[in-house]
């Protein structure tokens, strides 16, 4: 109840602070808007030259990226902006600040920074994937629907954990560029659906580096006959990286030298 | 033009590119490497389910050189990401370019391009690497006039982006932020330039209505001479294009820099 409340603050700082640079507010509502619109129209003409790919018709396609469309705007909308500044409160000391507060500071620098803009873009997401779902060719069911939206939630989750492990080696290195950066290259391997993954590749991403895993198993477990082998992998890989975030965070707060890193 | 100047300037920021090395190698890898591997893995399972041997006149190893070539050419043509014109507005650093003796437009440009030509250094590095271990794919003729032609498109292209972004980063003259804007320009170029899919994938339609526009000389344009797919007709008319696009946002950033200068307080934050 507590973080309740505290996360109520959180969004009522941010609402104040999303409005402080206008113009930006609205560029960056027409970056995202652009990125769904590439991402719809790259699968729509890739579906010119096949009829499937990996298995998936354009319909199943369209879902699939609903899926992941809706995944980065969680992101961009709950995560983002506050892993974009952790490297720099680790580097300049001001982790100090959240340390010294009575409340998870694993929660508190993962979520204070609520980006309001792209709430607005998530609400566009929300809109495509209503759109993909309603014109796709079978009945979907209410119930395997809802349990869709909840397994997109747990994408998004193992998304922040694993963007998260590429920013908290800060601790240690000091320098979060070159991390960050090679994040935004690999998350790449989210957008294709995870049956193109092969052999070591397969190992690789939908284990070790699970961008495989994080829009495609929920867009097969709605779209294909239940695997209860999916869905077990699927938990089981979103448990065993929060927790590895859990127990990373803490080791970087052990070597974290304060003002003097 | 104050040449010696622009000489040392060039040679300085030929230097810096080079000063954090891990930073520039890996960046550099990991862009190209991440592209060609998604890519290459997509395009194995769209060939496996048509059971075709090429799409567009491309077979699985033409269109992963074409991957590979693709962020080695966007990183020449983008230079030195505009070397932050919207942030020295908005912190008043601009301050410093307004009582230099030289052009600021000529001061950007040459840093630009001294990225430009590190980027072409890599490009040259890492395709003759894969080249030489892969061997030259069906649709690719490495012939001088096609790379000469290739290199001049590639100069032109940094010319054409400097003067693209230039426009896009001066509205900060009176927006407080263009971060967002300058991504968004990154990832439309990256798309309708054929960065993520071959113009050649595209219908024929929208392709002739993309030829009017910057985009594709700023990516494929100097890759199709590279694969000999372009007639002296339509690279004649390609270079015209860009040619006018130059002209007319150089002119359009001239404009800008004006009327931006005429109301920049140069107090910064």
């Amino acid at each position: 109840m507590r973080y309740l409340r505290l996360y109520l603050c959180f969004l009522r700082f941010s609402a104040g602070k999303s409005m402080e640079f206008r113009v930006d507010f609205f560029f960056r509502i027409v970056m995202d808007l652009a990125y769904y619109g590439v991402a719809l129209g790259f699968f729509h003409l890739l579906y010119l030259h096949t009829p499937t790919v990996a298995g998936w018709d354009v319909h199943q396609a369209r879902v699939f990226v609903a899926g992941y469309i809706v995944i980065d705007a969680i992101h961009m909308t709950v995560f983002s902006n506050n892993l974009w500044i952790l490297p720099s409160l680790v580097n300049k000391g001001d982790l100090d600040y959240y340390l010294a507060r009575p409340v998870s500071s694993l929660f508190f620098l993962s979520l204070r920074d609520f980006a309001f803009n792209s709430f607005l873009n998530l609400i566009f997401a929300g809109g495509i994937l209503a759109w993909a779902l309603a014109s796709y060719p079978a009945p979907l069911g209410a119930a395997s629907i809802v349990f869709f939206l909840l397994l997109l939630l747990g994408g998004s989750l193992l998304y922040f954990c694993v963007h998260m492990l590429f920013v908290l080696p800060v601790f240690w290195t000091h320098s979060g560029q070159v991390l960050t950066s090679l994040f935004y290259n690999v998350t790449r391997f989210m957008e294709r659906p995870d049956r193109i993954y092969r052999g070591w590749t397969r190992l690789l991403f939908t284990v070790l580096l699970p961008f495989g895993v994080m829009a495609s198993f929920p867009a097969r477990l709605l779209m294909e006959p239940f695997d209860p082998w999916i869905l077990a992998q699927f938990a089981a890989i979103v448990a065993v990286f929060f927790l590895l975030v859990i127990g990373v965070w803490r080791a970087g707060l052990r070597a974290y030298s304060s003002a003097s890193s | 033009m104050n040449l010696p100047l622009f000489r040392r300037l060039f040679a300085l920021e030929f230097k810096r590119a080079f000063a954090y090395r891990a930073e520039f190698w890996l960046g550099f890898l990991g862009n190209a490497l991440t592209q060609v591997a998604v890519a290459y893995l997509l395009w194995s399972a769209v060939f496996a389910s048509t059971g075709a041997h090429s799409l567009g006149g491309l077979t699985l190893r033409d269109l992963a050189l074409y991957y590979l070539l693709v962020p080695l050419v966007e990183r020449i043509t983008l230079g030195a990401e505009m070397s932050h014109i919207s942030g020295e507005i908005y912190d008043g650093t601009l301050n410093r370019y307004l009582v230099y003796p030289v052009s600021f437009f000529g001061f950007k440009y040459v840093t630009s391009l001294a990225q430009s030509l590190v980027y072409a250094a890599q490009m040259a590095a890492l395709a003759g690497l894969c080249l030489w271990v892969f061997g030259v794919p069906p649709a690719f003729r490495f012939t001088p006039g096609g790379i000469a032609l290739a290199l001049a498109a590639l100069m032109l292209g940094t010319v054409l982006y400097f003067s693209l972004a230039a426009c896009l980063e001066m509205i900060a003259f009176w927006a407080d932020n263009v971060w967002s804007l300058m991504v968004l320009l990154k990832m439309v170029l990256h798309f309708l330039g054929g960065g993520l899919l071959p113009l050649v994938l595209f219908p024929a339609g929208f392709r002739a209505v993309l030829e009017l526009t910057p985009f594709p000389y700023l990516v494929s344009f100097p890759l199709r001479f590279l694969m000999q797919d372009i007639t002296a007709a339509e690279a004649v008319r390609g270079f015209a294009v860009m040619g006018g696009w130059i002209l007319g946002l150089s002119l359009l950033a001239g404009w800008i820099w004006r009327r931006g200068a005429r109301q920049y307080a140069g107090v910064g934050i």
